[in-house]
């Protein structure tokens, strides 16, 4: 109840406020966004000037002489307007051109110009987001920003990917950015149900002038989206359609064919073959039916015609498997959009479908997405209402990303080129151990579902209340729930292998929701004295609480007739097994907070800023539950001095510093994390308890400092632009899974311990190479190098976590294995390095060394090439990575790993040792040789990469009626890639190559119209 | 006027907004706090079935039968690489199958079992029994725990000591829950100290359990003395080992030889000490996980482990039952103790885990008197066992002690194969691991294995070196 009065209260406290006043000639100023621009200059022509409040309004006497009236302020462009009759003015400016330095910054807390900001951010537009064919918006953002590291995981349409703003700072906690959209923070990693063509603006706040200001969610960086608002004045309507293909990337792995597989087999089973197996049958077609096989000896003539009929009717058959799994896939959306409103209101509305199938079989996403935005103004009151809403459904691939037979990517690679697909009599040809038909088979016959709604609401009113003073009120939701469902059909081998339920399919169901409030409200002051003192200053409390629930049921004994649902579920008992299964789980966080902040420009000059933030988080002991963050950060503006007027290289300079701290709260293993606790475990079926969690009473939030310098420049007439940015950041007490010795019970703990430290530096670049009226070619360039450290690991000894180690000096995600000299060409064994780096042929665990590197690229970012020429557009985008070594999994099960026989084989295998002498890559294949994990799976995972090709076609009509106009584009995403990493697809978002879905190239057309 | 109004209006909101910070105070709702977890004697039980259902015989049973010569690896391409690494004697202390969650993970299991054992012996004095009733049930449940924890190190100390001599490096004893285990880490006992911490528990226990207590998928007194007799026969007391094991024969006597199939084909063994599962460990499709036959034979049919041929020629394939009942020979060879899918039978391989058995008590009995040098008394027992199992089975006769132990050692094989003994009778006697050639494809690389090879005792898991550097790999990792 408490809760929920909280949450009320702004609202309700905002709307008491409202009162009417009139004056001479009043008016707002707002920018693209609608958002009240404070500060802006009021001149009347000939006559006096003024200057907006917090609310972006102001007030003027105006000579009867005055018919214009011009407005500007920093970062837009400046606007001369007729006064109106009614003395009532609304202007909207526009946004100075993108790419220059005379940018705002949204905070979430706010907005700031960004010549009067300390902090270091950078901005991604509109134009950037919109129409790129991929559901996540997040998967867009590759390359658009310096230090923004983006990598896709997943190829599967409406996956997110990882996203790391200057580095990991963090062991065993989240590395994901906070994502705040509209004031509200949004679930990290469910962005497929939201609408990217709805963004106005994406900023990326990477220091502590911004990180800072959001306390224990700030460490990972920030990323402020602000959907679009509407513009007052006429409706305006767009439709914006594309239509395409994407196609599976290809791999750089041959595996053998039949031929090749035969003649494999014979090597290795065979007499002059290394495991010399002789007589009986193997199941091996090319040994077992091999002349050169001992036991051909004792057949027949008959027999051995039977044999050798055989051996050629699976020569007969050579499937490639990667053709069975792989498509293309189509993509189809659709969108329709209205602007409009009159002086005090405006809205902005969007339809949309989006429709894309993955590159492989039964992967699609379908998306239907909904947003209204309205604002509306009295005299002293600013409401902003954003709601949008959305619903979507993933239809995924089997054990995505899994080192599993039923993973139709491992599938592709490792089935034998022998098996068939089909029986003769046009059935797929399934069994025990056949994976290609057998994969293929659960895609035809189960479902893996996903049904998303997802729901973002946020109201915030803002009261003038006097002189620069204001009450501001934000509230808002973000909401998600996932229905997933699963279906395996009770006709189908999956389904007959189930035999635990009694072999007769199964159907799943689940529901899980997430639910996040907040509320955050105050007083917030702005106000500039005299022109030469600007002062913005903010005391807000806010509440977040957080709600995650989850459900779900499986249910036997499926009525075959009735596909795909619920009913069809035949009731459990003792005697038929169809036992249905059931399970769920419920939790929920709170964070209170109280955050003061302020910055204070004289004479456009210098600028100190400064917040301080206590937060106090429901997942830790009460004990620890204030935390203060603070910051401090100064800036100054270099061409505002006298003696910047002599020069003439630079037009813009501007030197900034800020240090300030934050945390990370994305790491509690629970909500309840730090109590000793038990849980359900019973003793087969009969119910027990047993202890699940050793607890932890000093658990805390893991603790940040980060300082940054910055400088922006512009030069060339401000046709060359350019920002570098250095920083030092170091987390501590960090999340950690101490392993634990397994005699405690326990396999580890969770815990706070060591320190991380990321610097670095970055550097945006651009210019207008050629700069003509109708011709423009403007080059862009971002790169972050980032410098990984643990520096300490406090109270743990180095553990490995998977097959990394986290050792002191060396940087998260350091890559630990024995490693691999080479092959020895006298026995085929192969020699391994000591723990020194001597030569052995003993393998051996403790023999691991961390010389390999990391997962976590050094450098990272992007081109881009932006080329305007009359109606023509041409827009560019390259990303890449470099320095990222990733750990190969998938090479050994084709590189005569356990699996030699049942799993298809990388063609090169054929050159594996077999004789003295010989000079291979491949080890001898025998007993006592196992293939070993070893350095040689360590693989370099850099890339270069053509994101995104866009060429358009802009059409403007004189005369507006019924279109105003339109443009029409082609675009290729992903079209080439280049790197040395074998298989399909460098780009991951883990530090383990484990058969993920590769991401498409995809290719499409479209067509806005504006009417 | 409006100023003075508005400005109240914000300060008041200011302040009953600060009203929300007892919003922070969540409690849990999916997790019992330590402090409710243990407060009735129903809550003790609760916690007993939790140690119960987490032990993991298949872990024991897996390594044992995987590593001896009990098995054959699948052929073809159904066979998916399952413990290929065990088979061919291969594995690093790093292994995939050695590490938690793993069927070859006996370290992690047991302990985990011991941890949650103590908790609630350590809970248990101060739960305060409301009836008569109730103090027996809550003495019964400590030595049950003692009993459990006694066990398990028992289980870990064959599995990872090289032999039970007093001195030989044994594992840590763990007799109490580890309240700060984020800096414990332990060094290992002699393994004279684990059996004495062993022998202790267990004599407790056995005075703590009564009589009239007779769920076998529990630990009753009889189990108590079975592993007494046990742990007797490992460190070669064989005058104890005997006295335990006529205990128990007394009061259990062996399955005859009609009813020795239902044995092994019902799923679900009654409450009734008639038969000769002493302890056995329930399996249900709750907890179809520490099934047995899923280790060797897929869901979908796939064989990855049939009987060796060693072992099938073992039996005689006619008199003796348990051929039929341990093993399908058409339309192929299979391993059926503990389940079998064949193109005409489904299985869910749901059956439970026999722990302890009369007929081991026998051979324990029958080892001992032959050690003792009563060769008669041990031909006997041999004989009597064989009575029930084989028709017209000649009396068995020895006129040695190394013939009676070499006839023992065959009646085991065939007796408790695939029961987590075989590769332990071998160690502790240190004898070779001798595989058929036709076993393993005429390699004979993996054809034996001699007690000298490091291999031949296994490594401490990797993942319990790193975190805890005083415990001391075995040679050879």
């Amino acid at each position: 109840m408490k809760a929920r009065l909280c949450l009320l209260l702004g609202l309700l406290a905002g709307a008491l406020f409202c009162q009417a006043q009139t004056r001479t000639v009043t008016g707002t100023v707002l920018d693209f966004n609608g958002l009240p621009l404070a500060n802006s200059t009021v001149r009347v022509i000939g006559g006096p000037a003024t200057i907006t409040d917090s609310t972006g309004r102001f007030t003027i006497n105006v000579p009867a002489t005055a018919s214009n009236i011009e407005i500007s302020a920093v970062g837009f462009t400046a606007q001369t307007i007729p006064i109106p009759a009614d003395g009532v003015i609304e202007v909207r400016l526009q946004q100075a051109a993108a790419g220059t330095l005379q940018e705002v910054v949204v905070t979430g807390y706010g907005t700031r110009r960004r010549t009067e900001f300390t902090g270091a951010t950078s901005r991604v537009s509109a134009q950037q987001i919109q129409q790129v064919p991929m559901a996540s918006f997040d998967q867009i953002l590759q390359g658009r920003a310096a230090g923004l590291y983006v990598a896709s995981g997943s190829g599967q349409p409406g996956s997110s990917a990882r996203v790391n703003i200057r580095g990991v700072g963090t062991l065993g906690g989240g590395s994901d950015p906070l994502y705040v959209v509209d004031g509200v923070p949004v679930e990290v990693g469910v962005f497929r149900t939201l609408n990217p063509n709805d963004f106005e603006s994406v900023d990326v706040l990477k220091d502590a002038s911004g990180t800072s200001l959001y306390g224990s969610r700030g460490a990972n960086g920030v990323i402020v989206i602000t959907t679009r608002r509407g513009r007052s004045g006429t409706p305006q309507f767009q439709y914006r359609g594309q239509a395409g293909l994407s196609r599976p990337p290809e791999s750089t792995i041959d595996m053998m064919n039949t031929d090749q597989r035969l003649q494999f087999e014979e090597r290795i089973l065979g007499p002059s073959g290394i495991l010399s197996a002789s007589g009986g049958l193997t199941g091996f077609p090319g040994w077992d039916y091999s002349p050169n096989n001992p036991r051909y000896q004792n057949l027949s003539a008959a027999e051995r015609a039977i044999e050798a009929a055989r051996l050629d009717s699976v020569r007969q058959i050579n499937t490639n498997w990667q053709d069975v799994f792989f498509r293309n896939g189509t993509f189809t959306s659709h969108e329709l959009n209205a602007s409009g409103g009159t002086a005090n209101t405006s809205f902005y509305t969007s339809l949309s479908y989006f429709h894309q199938e993955g590159v492989v079989l039964r992967s699609s996403l379908d998306r239907y997405t909904f947003r209204a935005n309205v604002d509306f103004r009295t005299d002293r009151l600013t409401v902003g209402v954003r709601s949008g809403a959305g619903w979507s459904r993933q239809s995924g691939i089997e054990s995505e990303a899994g080192i599993a037979l039923a993973n139709p990517i491992a599938a592709a690679f490792l089935t034998l080129p022998y098996e068939r697909l089909y029986r003769p009599n046009g059935s797929i040809n399934t069994g025990a151990g056949r994976i290609g038909p057998n994969a293929f088979e659960r895609l035809q016959s189960t479902t893996s579902l996903n049904n998303q709604f997802k729901g973002n609401l946020s109201v915030t009113a803002q009261f003038d209340i006097w002189n620069g003073l204001s009450f501001r009120s934000t509230n808002g939701l973000d909401y998600r729930n996932n229905n997933t469902s699963r279906f395996i059909d009770p006709r189908s081998f999956a389904g007959q292998s189930l035999t635990a339920n009694g072999g007769q399919g199964s159907y799943a169901e689940g529901n899980s929701e997430f639910l996040n409030l907040i509320t955050t409200s105050g007083l917030v002051f702005s106000r500039t004295v005299r022109d030469r003192h600007r002062i913005n200053a903010q005391a807000l409390i806010e509440f977040i609480a957080n709600r995650q629930r989850n459900f779900s049921g499986t249910g036997f004994g499926i009525i075959a007739a009735l596909p795909n649902t619920p009913a069809a579920i035949t009731p459990g008992s003792a005697t038929n097994n169809f036992i249905p299964l059931v399970s769920g789980a419920r939790t929920r966080n709170a964070l209170f907070s109280q955050i003061l902040s302020g910055d204070y420009t004289f004479d456009r000059k210098y600028t100190l800023s400064a917040s301080v933030r206590n937060d106090m988080p429901s997942q830790v002991p009460e004990e620890n539950r204030n935390n203060i963050f603070w910051s401090v950060g100064a800036s100054w503006n270099v061409m505002e001095e006298a003696f910047m007027n002599r020069q003439k290289i630079f037009q813009e300079l501007r030197v900034r510093a800020s240090h300030g701290t934050a945390a990370n709260a994305q790491g509690f293993t629970s909500d309840f994390g730090y109590l000793v606790s038990y849980g359900a475990g019973g003793y087969a079926g009969v119910p027990g308890i047993v202890p699940t969690s050793p607890g932890n009473p000093l658990y805390e939030l893991e603790y940040q400092v980060i300082s940054n310098l910055g400088i922006e420049l512009s030069t060339w007439q401000r046709r060359a632009r350019a920002v570098f940015e250095i920083y030092n950041k170091s987390s501590r007490r960090l999340f950690a899974s101490q392993p634990l010795s397994r005699t405690t019970g326990f396999n580890a703990l969770n815990t706070n311990a060591g320190t991380v430290r990321n610097r670095g530096f970055e550097m945006t670049l651009s210019a207008d190479v050629v700069s003509q009226e109708k011709f423009v070619v403007t080059l862009g360039f971002n790169a972050a190098y980032t410098q990984n450290r643990i520096i300490s690991l406090g109270a743990l000894n180095e553990f490995v976590s998977g097959t990394s180690i986290v050792r002191v000096g060396y940087p998260i995600g350091t890559h630990f294995v024995v490693g691999l000299l080479g092959i020895d060409p006298q026995t085929g064994n192969p020699i391994y390095e000591d723990s020194t780096g001597k030569p052995t042929s003993v393998y051996s665990a403790s023999n691991n060394r961390a010389e390999y590197g990391t997962f976590l690229p050094k450098w990272q970012g992007g081109f881009s090439t932006d080329v305007t020429w009359r109606n023509f557009d041409l827009r560019l985008l390259f990303s890449f990575a470099q320095d990222v070594q990733r750990f190969n999994n998938e090479r050994f099960f084709y590189e005569g790993g356990n699996n030699l026989f049942q799993y298809n084989q990388r063609v090169e295998m054929l050159n594996s040792w077999t004789q003295p002498g010989q000079v291979t890559e491949y080890q001898r294949i025998g007993a006592g040789n196992s293939r070993q994990f070893t350095s040689r799976d360590i693989n370099d995972a850099s890339f270069f990469r053509m994101r995104n090709v866009n060429l358009g076609y802009t059409f403007n009509f004189n005369n507006n009626k019924p279109i105003r106009g339109f443009r029409l584009f082609a675009q290729a995403q992903n079209l080439f890639t280049w790197t040395k990493w074998e298989g399909f697809d460098p780009e991951e978002s883990n530090n383990i190559a484990t058969y993920e879905f590769p991401n498409p190239k995809t290719y499409t057309v479209g067509l806005d119209i504006n009417f | 006027m409006n100023f003075l109004r508005n400005s109240l209006m914000a300060v008041s909101f200011m302040a009953l907004a600060g009203s929300c910070k007892k919003q922070l105070d969540l409690r849990p709702t999916d997790v019992i706090l330590n402090e409710n977890a243990f407060q009735t004697v129903t809550d003790l039980n609760s916690g007993a079935l939790g140690v119960y259902g987490t032990w993991q015989q298949r872990r024991v049973i897996y390594l044992s039968s995987i590593l001896s010569d009990e098995l054959r690896q699948g052929t073809g391409s159904e066979y998916r690489g399952v413990g290929a690494i065990l088979f061919r004697w291969d594995y690093t202390s790093d292994a995939q199958d050695f590490r938690d969650t793993e069927p070859g993970g006996v370290w992690t299991n047991l302990y985990s079992v011991i941890d949650r054992a103590n908790r609630v012996l350590a809970a248990i004095d101060n739960v305060q029994p409301q009836t008569d009733a109730e103090t027996q049930t809550r003495e019964r449940i400590r030595g049950e725990m003692l009993a459990v924890r006694a066990f398990a190190h028992f289980e870990l100390l064959r599995t990872y000591a090289r032999s039970f001599e007093a001195s030989s490096p044994g594992i840590p004893y763990q007799s109490e829950y580890v309240q700060n285990p984020s800096t414990y880490r332990p060094a290992r006992q002699s393994a004279g100290e684990v059996v004495n911490n062993i022998e202790t528990d267990l004599s407790q226990a056995r005075t703590l359990i009564p009589q009239t207590f007779t769920d076998i998928s529990r630990v009753t007194r009889n189990g108590v003395v079975a592993m007494q007799a046990r742990v007797s026969l490992y460190a070669r007391n064989w005058d104890s080992a005997a006295a335990r094991a006529s205990y128990v024969i007394n009061a259990q006597p062996l399955t005859p030889r009609a009813a020795y199939p239902a044995l092994w084909t019902t799923r679900n063994l009654a409450n009734n000490q008639s038969t000769e599962v002493i302890w056995k460990l329930n399996v249900a499709q709750a907890n179809v996980g520490n099934a047995v036959g899923s280790l060797f034979q897929d869901a979908n049919g796939a064989v990855q482990f049939t009987p060796s041929q060693k072992l099938l020629n073992s039996y005689d394939s006619t008199a003796d039952i348990r051929f039929p009942t341990f093993f399908r020979t058409t339309p192929r060879t299979l391993l059926a103790k503990w389940g079998a899918i064949t193109p005409t039978a489904t299985d869910n391989f749901v059956y439970d885990i026999k722990m302890l058995r009369t007929s081991e008590m026998y051979l324990i009995r029958a080892e001992a008197r032959a050690e003792l040098n009563n060769l008669s008394g041990a031909a006997s027992d041999v004989t009597a066992l064989r009575a029930q199992r084989i028709t017209g089975a000649a009396p068995a006769a020895y006129a040695s002690t190394a013939e009676a132990i070499s006839d023992i050692y065959l009646e085991r094989f065939r007796e408790l194969a695939v029961e987590g003994h075989r590769y332990y009778d071998l160690k502790r006697r240190n004898l070779p691991i001798e595989r058929l050639l036709e076993d393993v494809q005429n390699n004979t690389a993996i054809a034996t294995l001699s007690p000298n090879n490091p291999r031949y005792l296994l490594p401490i898991p990797q993942q319990e070196v790193f975190a805890n550097p005083n415990i001391g790999q075995n040679p050879g990792y």
